[in-house]
């Protein structure tokens, strides 16, 4: 969320990269000052500034003949034409930094009244440098011109911020030689937020914290009261200031060191910071008072009525905190005490429940624990020999969401649902069925969307996969059905090829299409395939090898007895049965690829099935000086079925191997292309997965958005086939995705695929356990506690951690989630870990970690 | 432009808080009024209502999306709008990015004092009133006045004037978010404990495309999947101006306009004590309300436009607009009093509220015939009819549009185009220009 204004943290990770794109000879100096190598670019952010006059240069002298000076050498930039608005302020400000240097060596002009241009110009300059963080000094130029009187401004927002953007280095010494700007606008940096690039914490982070060196500087020389410090940065918090920018006045605070005696002369501000919306700001509280509390100045009866708001922030650490201090007023105030315990029962956290429901227990207050029994987790409830939750599973097993069959085009709604597809061509089975209109006649209704297809074809270089995108290729099927031409563009990969080059083929003949599907997961029932042949003698090369491919594996015999006269190769998918007279591939009748497509509608890949091998890889860098490392998953997808594939044989992969993105035929962007690839061959989708998996194996490394990622895991969940390596693979890597989102669809798709038993439990958590030391395990956590909330998904997410946690090390970082997960589970489902192996590897645990004791409970 | 005798102000004194907020423009139960004054009494749960109102605020303050290549780029805030009803206060504000409307609802049970008038105005929100609220701790009484007597004040103080820019769009997507709004049906009641397990749980930050949310056990799970009877939610960080209301919830209420496998409204309800805070959400995080379209049916009948008059005659800043008094009021069939009150709507002139079910009165403070201009596609609809570009057969129309000729075809599921923006949102975001122009002519001949 972006607070209006608020700089979003993508924005700010690529914000030197953003400079450098930006205006080519920028770069970032060390205090967050850009430097102008290039000239023009950086005249529209800022003026670069030269040396300014020092104040004390220029006074005494009159204002009067300041603005002679300013107007003399104005006429020129007033009169010269520009391009743009900026760049006449910027010549106006050259008129200023020259008519003061000048001043300040002793030239004088004729006396003048204030240029009308010279208010509305500082207050341009105010707002830019208060939005801005890109300007280095300009507040200087703007503060002479104030302190010499040839301007008057309000210290409104934009002044200060102006200020805490763009004062440049060397703070406290120009601090120090201007007590009245310290009077007038420093202080009310603590009252202004800023927004944006510029507030002290954005201009601190990207400025190597000066504003709080400055502050520590001022205040130990005693140019400003410390006390008065320390009191604002509290008052600062309590404002209605965002997280991320509250965050600097709590630093500053600490950075201040204020004492014990200090602090507890500041607790009422204390106090009210625990109810802050900031849940950091409620930590920084309870943590002060917690100290207060040591030296025995804490007003405790005052704390613990505040005390209730800072059991239900969102870190358990902060709620077991305020417990903590709840409980040192126990002997004199239990009624408090107790109010604040039963507030923390709310808290959605069993360790917070648990340390709730104790301190109750301690006051003797076991009811206000039964009262609020139905919000404690399973496990705390148990533990409090409250009946648990029992969750009542369905019976029915979850079926797997096959796509549905698609709703026939015809004539009266070619043209509409044609429209759709060259805006989003993502629904292969709406792709099919207006393909399978097409197919048949009806150009003339396309007339309408002549423009529109033309200029999808035009926008396809400007998209991410170039002229070759999906929809182009739709627009491209429209401009030859109306007589116009196109030019073709052919995709890299023979399987996108092959799309390309059926739909190219499609209005080749009047006959109806053999591969448009009929069933329920995209598949041909057998008998219509055969229906479609008979009417269609002479097929379409590349509709007949999809439909082959396509070809449902049941009824197959009763087609093939129904069917008369057939190509050899259809026969053979229907029947199995090789032709005696010729046994030789080669010998064969009709093309190749019909017969490979043959055999491959019979069974999936076998011994030429792709591969994947992943590694746990080491990424080290320099950040501020320190070294860091971080550990990734680096996966390889190795394909060998050909040398030389062909564009009408999408099964067959090119020998190669791909570990990146964009490598090889794992391209970055498919983008619409993912569910028609995953739509060539029910049979396996070891096959489009190929093609689509790397983005979302690496999905756990990175941050970064891939659109890809959702597209591939909701066509893999809704793919009829088999089932390989890379399908549990990419489970395991979605459900441990980064980014929220994709652990969303990750999810959806487990439900689909292991709720339903279409991929082994156990072939996902030998995925999760090999990349169990770089994928988060508090990710596993929250989407298998969204698994576990689906009829049937609580039995699963036992059964997976059953699988996984022995082959996890005690040490695990997030087992302890874990545990509990399985604890909560087991408990719903009145069940007990009684696996052999689980049991074994829980009476390992030894010692009084968290994780320790709760594999005890779990033992019983 | 706000016009304010004074800025808004808090102040702590005697045990108690006082909240004087400044009012400029908009309507009351009298007509047009500078500077209404709506209330003076206490506020019941001060903490609460505190909380709830620097929420408002925040909406009007967020750009929850931001389109590609506008960083950082500032709206200044609108003021909140409160409505008295006569019962009730309503404060209603929304956000920058015309994707999110609040409103905080002080129910009677809330208010002890006397409710003075009825009507609507802007209420001063500055940043040392927020300042000041966020210091409300619920231990001392939150005494508030809606506006204050003018007369007194304007001797001793100028006029305080804000220029804020409102975009079209945004005024625009402030009138429609209560048509959304009216379409929707309660799905979903989740407890105060799962309330705050499900709305934490929400990253700060979230993906553009829908998600369902349905429940799950006694609480709530996300789906990817289009789920009919889930809610709608694009944009998950879009719920978090609810998190500083959980710690005083009751329960959490949701409401889910008619499936739509594209995204649809979602409305969320905070119940809180003799309160609500209520938070509508567009379909998608990058759609705005504004451009929904789903008022433009209406705005396309002229039958409506006379029925709206008529029923705009009869109503008096009510809670809960009775449609069935209405109807009997004004002779008028009870669906042509609703679509009347769906073009009323659209200018600002009633509000929804989706626990009542039922409309109610406001008039948004600001230009309500500049409200009533701003639809782009009907005013393009109208360009088509009165260029000829239309011609009728049977079910089917054909309206030339530059040197395209759009074929609109009438199906039992709604009409049908054959243009682009139909293509890509078929009928979920209203009519195309197209389709409204086919209409205007059917219902011309």
């Amino acid at each position: 969320m972006a607070e209006d204004g608020e700089v979003i943290d993508w924005w700010e990770r690529g914000l030197c990269h953003a400079w450098r794109l930006k205006a080519g000879g920028l770069t970032l100096s060390g205090h967050g000052i850009l430097e102008s190598t290039a000239g023009e670019g950086f005249a529209k952010s800022g003026e670069p500034m030269g040396e300014l006059p020092s104040y004390t240069s220029l006074v005494g002298v009159a204002p009067a003949t300041l603005f002679g000076l300013l107007e003399s050498g104005a006429d020129k930039a007033l009169n010269a034409s520009y391009e743009f608005a900026w760049q006449k302020d910027h010549a106006l400000l050259g008129v200023i930094d020259r008519a003061l240097a000048a001043a300040a060596t002793g030239s004088r002009a004729a006396d003048a009244s204030r240029p009308r241009w010279l208010q509305g110009l500082v207050t341009r300059e105010l707002s830019a440098a208060s939005t801005s963080s890109w300007s280095s000094e300009r507040f200087l130029r703007v503060r002479l011109l104030e302190r010499l009187g040839l301007v008057q401004l309000d210290v409104d927002e934009s002044y200060v911020l102006a200020m805490v953007s763009a004062v440049g280095p060397d703070k406290s010494d120009k601090l120090r030689a201007d007590p009245d700007l310290v009077e007038r606008a420093l202080w009310r940096v603590f009252e202004v937020e800023g927004g944006g690039e510029v507030s002290l914490t954005n201009v601190d982070r990207f400025g190597a914290d000066d504003w709080r060196k400055t502050f520590l500087e001022l205040t130990s020389d005693r140019t400003l009261d410390r006390t008065r410090v320390i009191t604002a940065c509290l008052h600062a918090l309590g404002r209605d200031f965002a997280a991320y920018r509250a965050s600097w006045y709590s630093a500053t605070y600490l950075a201040l060191e204020p004492t014990a005696e200090e602090t507890a002369g500041l607790q009422t501000d204390l106090r009210r910071l625990l109810s802050s919306a900031v849940p950091a700001t409620v930590a920084f509280a309870v943590k002060q008072l917690a100290r207060v509390q040591k030296t025995g100045l804490l007003d405790v009866e005052a704390t613990l009525e505040a005390l209730p708001p800072a059991t239900v922030v969102k870190a358990k650490g902060t709620a077991i905190a305020a417990l903590t201090l709840a409980r040192a007023g126990r002997a004199d105030f239990r009624g408090l005490v107790g109010i604040v315990a039963r507030a923390a029962l709310g808290h959605p956290h069993p360790d917070v429940q648990r340390a709730a429901a104790k301190l109750l227990a301690d006051l003797g207050e076991a009811d206000g624990v039964l009262a609020a029994a139905e919000d404690l987790t399973p496990s705390v409830r148990q533990e409090l020999g409250l009946q648990a939750e029992a969750r009542q599973e369905n019976e029915v097993p979850h079926d797997q969401s096959l796509a549905p069959v698609p709703v026939p085009v015809s004539t009266r709604d070619l043209a509409e649902r044609a429209a759709a597809l060259l805006e989003d061509a993502s629904d292969a089975g709406e792709l099919e069925a207006v393909l399978a209109c097409l197919a048949t006649g009806g150009a003339e209704v396309l007339e309408p969307l002549r423009k529109r297809a033309k200029a999808v074809v035009a926008r396809g270089p400007q998209t991410d996969l170039g002229d070759s995108w999906l929809p182009g290729q739709v627009a491209r099927l429209v401009l030859s059905v109306l007589g116009d031409t196109a030019p073709p563009a052919v995709p890299d990969h023979p399987a996108q090829r092959f799309v390309a080059r059926r739909l190219s083929e499609i209005y080749t003949s009047g006959a109806p299409l053999l591969a448009t599907p009929d069933l329920p997961g995209g598949w041909v029932d057998p008998m219509a395939f055969v229906e479609r042949l008979v009417q269609n003698p002479s097929p379409r090369h590349h509709d007949l090898i999809a439909a082959l491919l396509r070809l449902h594996p049941d009824g197959r015999d009763d087609a093939a007895r129904t069917a008369c006269s057939l190509p050899a190769a259809a026969r053979f998918a229907l029947d199995g049965v090789e032709p005696t007279r010729r046994l030789l591939r080669s010998g064969r009748e009709g093309p190749a690829a019909w017969w490979i497509a043959a055999e491959r509608s019979w069974t999936p890949y076998t011994t030429a099935a792709p591969q994947l091998s992943g590694d746990v890889k080491t990424h080290t860098w320099q950040e501020n000086g320190r070294d860091r490392r971080s550990w990734y998953a680096k996966f390889t997808v190795t394909t060998a079925n050909t040398d030389r594939p062909t564009g009408d044989q999408p099964t067959e992969l090119k020998t190669q191997t791909s570990d990146r993105w964009g490598d090889g035929s794992a391209s970055r962007f498919l983008g619409d292309w993912i569910p028609t690839l995953a739509a060539i061959w029910p049979r396996d989708a070891e096959h489009f997965l190929s093609l689509t998996c790397l983005p979302v194996l690496e999905s756990p490394n990175w941050a970064e958005s891939t659109h890809d990622v959702p597209r591939t895991l909701d066509a893999l969940a809704r793919h009829p086939g088999r089932m390989g390596t890379l399908a549990a693979a990419t489970l395991a890597a979605g459900i441990s995705a980064t980014q929220r989102d994709h652990r969303l669809h990750a999810v959806d798709a487990f439900i689909d695929l292991v709720v339903s038993g279409r991929i082994p439990v156990h072939e996902v958590a030998s995925v999760m356990a090999r990349y169990a030391g770089v994928w988060p395990a508090n990710r596993w956590v929250e989407s298998l506690a969204s698994v576990a909330q689906v009829p049937g998904g609580a039995a699963v997410t036992v059964d997976l951690l059953t699988c996984l946690l022995p082959q996890l090390s005690a040490e695990h970082r997030g087992l302890k989630k874990l545990l509990d997960l399985l604890r909560d589970e087991l408990i719903r489902l009145d069940r007990r870990a009684t696996d052999p192996a689980l049991a074994q590897w829980l009476g390992g645990f030894a010692g009084s970690s968290a994780a320790a004791r709760t594999a005890r409970l779990l033992l019983g | 432009m706000y016009n304010y005798v004074r800025p808004s102000t808090l102040t702590f004194g005697d045990g108690q808080a006082d909240m004087m907020l400044a009012t400029s423009g908009g309507r009351t139960a009298t007509g047009h009024d500078a500077h209404p004054v709506f209330f003076d009494g206490f506020l019941g749960h001060p903490e609460q209502a505190a909380a709830a109102l620097l929420a408002v605020a925040k909406v009007a303050r967020t750009r929850f999306y931001t389109p590609p290549g506008m960083v950082a780029a500032i709206l200044r805030a609108a003021d909140p709008v409160v409505t008295s009803n006569g019962d009730r206060l309503r404060f209603e504000s929304f956000s920058a990015c015309c994707g999110v409307y609040a409103r905080y609802d002080a129910l009677p049970g809330s208010l002890d004092g006397a409710l003075l008038d009825t009507g609507t105005t802007n209420v001063d929100f500055n940043p040392p009133i927020r300042d000041a609220l966020a210091r409300i701790s619920g231990l001392e009484p939150l005494h508030l006045q809606v506006g204050e007597d003018v007369a007194v004040r304007t001797l001793d103080a100028a006029v305080i004037e804000k220029k804020v820019p409102l975009p079209e769009r945004w005024l625009k997507g402030f009138a429609e978010v209560q048509l959304a709004s009216a379409t929707v049906a309660p799905a979903f009641d989740v407890a105060a404990s799962e309330a705050r397990r499900f709305i934490r749980s929400l990253p700060s930050s979230g993906s553009r495309k829908p998600v369902w949310v349905v429940p799950a056990g006694r609480g709530l799970r996300i789906t990817t999947r289009p789920t009919p009877g889930a809610v709608s939610l694009s944009g998950l960080d879009r719920l978090k101006p609810l998190e500083p209301l959980l710690r005083f919830a009751r329960s959490l209420r949701a409401y889910a306009a008619p499936h739509d496998a594209q995204g649809a409204t979602g409305v969320w309800e905070l119940q809180l004590d003799h309160a609500r805070l209520v938070v509508a959400l567009s379909p998608e995080s990058s759609r705005g309300f504004s451009g929904e379209g789903g008022v433009l049916w209406d705005l396309a009948d002229e039958q409506t436009a006379d029925d709206a008059d008529l029923v705009s005659a009869m109503l008096a800043f009510e809670p809960r607009i009775d449609i069935s008094r209405l109807s009997a009021e004004s002779g008028l069939a009870a669906e042509r009093v609703t679509r009347a009150l769906g073009r009323l709507g659209a200018a600002g002139r009633v509000g929804y509220d989706a626990a009542e079910g039922a409309y109610f009165h406001r008039e948004l403070p600001y230009d309500a015939e500049r409200l009533a201009t701003m639809h782009p596609r009907l005013r393009d609809a109208t360009a088509l009819v009165d260029a000829g570009a239309v011609r009728l057969a049977g079910d089917t129309a054909y309206v030339r549009s530059g040197d395209t000729e759009h074929v609109v075809r009438r199906t039992a599921d709604g009409d049908r185009c054959t243009c682009p923006w139909y293509g890509k949102h078929k009928g979920s975001r209203g009519p195309c220009k197209h389709v409204l122009a086919a209409d205007l002519i059917r219902r011309g001949s």
